[in-house]
């Protein structure tokens, strides 16, 4: 008989160095998880030989994986994932508060030691049960996207450099601890800075933030499986939408940042907190009405371009900003 | 794991009573009840203004991997029913809508995940000695 996902598990944690095996990693990625692509290759070859048209052998390669999943922001759980980009977070207060990263250089880490995962995908089959150990996972993108009417969705796509051989042991017991609530479109709110201070962005629509840490796994002469796993730029990038009611955004984007307060300054600015003062740059906020929250500020806040929605009959319209920011710090604050 | 349907209805209930009279000028507060507990409405109720609950469905998601999660979200129908006027009337709609909207995020006192206005319509139009109308809304909570 077939079996469904209510059968199945995920669960994560994270490696002392890389490829080391997490004995019993605890970590749930959030509400509503779901396994949305995996795939194992092992880069096949199949050589041909002189004298024949079918192939002759076959060679194998670089073990490679990938896994795509999609899940909820819960307000406990789900912000763990971000050591996996700034390394483990840091305690604030109250003493449950954990930060990641900082709006200034060198925040995030420079290397993937201490953040690689370990994921465990379990499944209680029919015939012979499955847990999948997948080490070295790196994530290579992580996505934040929160929408009117809507819970605020993640993806996060991972890739790893080793497999260990399928266990039969699987165990309900393993199925991680989910006490989250999840975060809706109604916990969120986006400041950015105004010349003075910070000013909510009024009657938003959707706001999405990206991470891409464009890492690569690193493989080695006499083994198939991932020696090791280095990062490149760390790209945050995003877009909001909202309604269009002045021309502060366009004229930012025509003058290059240049600002044009009555006309008497119009010197060189590189970001949107050049041009316009006030702390944080750039603040997504997502809390409940119980005082956990998840709270995403930005420095070095740069947008890229400016698109209109909506301009025809009886159409709200909409201004949709495309940016990229240097630096960021997610504060979370789970009980 | 349970249903949030009637620990919904207490919470709007308390909620609505709480916050009674924030914008000033709601006058007195309605009767709050569940549609259930009184059984023949009419002329019954017609010195004071009454507020009806009503729990529709109740749509339970299933929300995580190995059953270990559900989120639910139900419908209610806020029945509004008042006597005097049509001033005071919507006088009572616009309190209620403010209350919902002011609330759209739970607290520690009612831990919620969202409450949403859905519709809002008049039904006046059907009756000779009332004036009457829905507001629906949507109670999201996961793991009751």
């Amino acid at each position: 008989m077939v079996r469904t996902s209510a059968n199945a598990y995920v669960r994560y944690g994270f490696e002392s160095s890389y490829k080391a095996a997490v004995g019993s990693p605890t970590n749930s990625f959030g509400l509503k998880t779901a396994v949305t692509g995996w795939t194992l290759t092992t880069n096949r070859t199949a050589l041909a030989k002189l004298g024949q048209v079918e192939p002759d052998t076959f060679a194998y390669g670089q073990q490679q994986g990938s896994l795509s999943l999609g899940f909820v922001l819960g307000d406990t759980t789900s912000h763990k994932i971000f050591q996996a980009i700034y390394g483990e977070g840091t305690d604030g207060t109250p003493t449950s508060t954990q930060i990641y990263g900082g709006i200034t250089a060198n925040s995030a880490t420079k290397t993937l030691a201490g953040n690689s995962m370990a994921i465990e995908i379990g499944a209680d089959l029919e015939t012979a049960d499955s847990v999948r150990t997948l080490r070295g996972g790196i994530l290579n993108t992580l996505a934040i996207s929160a929408a009117v009417n809507d819970v605020v969705n993640c993806t996060a796509d991972i890739t790893y450099g080793k497999e260990d051989a399928p266990s039969t042991s699987f165990s309900a017991n393993n199925v991680p601890a989910e006490a989250s609530q999840p975060f809706t479109f109604a916990h969120g709110e986006l400041k950015i800075a105004n010349g003075s201070s910070t000013a909510v962005v009024a009657e938003l629509q959707e706001a999405d933030i990206n991470w891409t840490q464009n890492a690569e796994l690193l493989y080695s002469l006499n083994d198939n499986q991932a020696a090791d796993a280095y990062k490149r730029v760390l790209e945050i990038t995003g877009r909001f939408r909202a309604s269009w009611k002045d021309n502060n955004k366009i004229s930012a984007l025509i003058n290059q940042m240049k600002t044009d307060n009555g006309g008497t300054s119009r010197d060189h600015k590189e970001t949107w907190g050049d041009a316009h003062t006030g702390t944080p740059e750039f603040k997504l906020t997502f809390a409940t009405g119980d005082g956990k929250s998840i709270t995403i500020e930005l420095a070095g806040l740069s947008f890229m371009d400016h698109a209109v929605s909506g301009m025809e009959p009886v159409e709200p319209l909409f201004e949709e900003l495309n940016w990229q920011a240097k630096f960021c710090k997610i504060t979370a604050v789970p009980a | 794991m349970g249903t949030i349907t009637y620990t919904a209805l207490d919470d709007l209930i308390n909620l609505l009573h709480n916050n009674w009279g924030g914008s000033g000028d709601a006058g007195r507060e309605p009767v709050f009840e569940k549609s259930w507990e009184r059984r023949s409405v009419g002329f019954g109720s017609d010195t004071r203004e009454v507020v009806f609950l009503t729990p529709r469905q109740e749509n339970i998601q299933y929300f995580g991997l190995y059953g270990s999660n559900f989120f639910h979200d139900l419908s209610v129908d806020l029945d509004i029913r008042s006597y005097y006027n049509e001033d005071r009337h919507n006088e009572i709609v616009k309190e209620v809508l403010r209350i919902i909207k002011a609330n759209i995020r739970g607290s520690a006192t009612f831990p919620y995940t969202d409450l949403r206005v859905m519709s809002s319509y008049s039904r006046s139009e059907l009756m000779r000695n009332m004036y009457n109308h829905i507001i629906t809304v949507s109670y999201r909570k996961s793991d009751p």
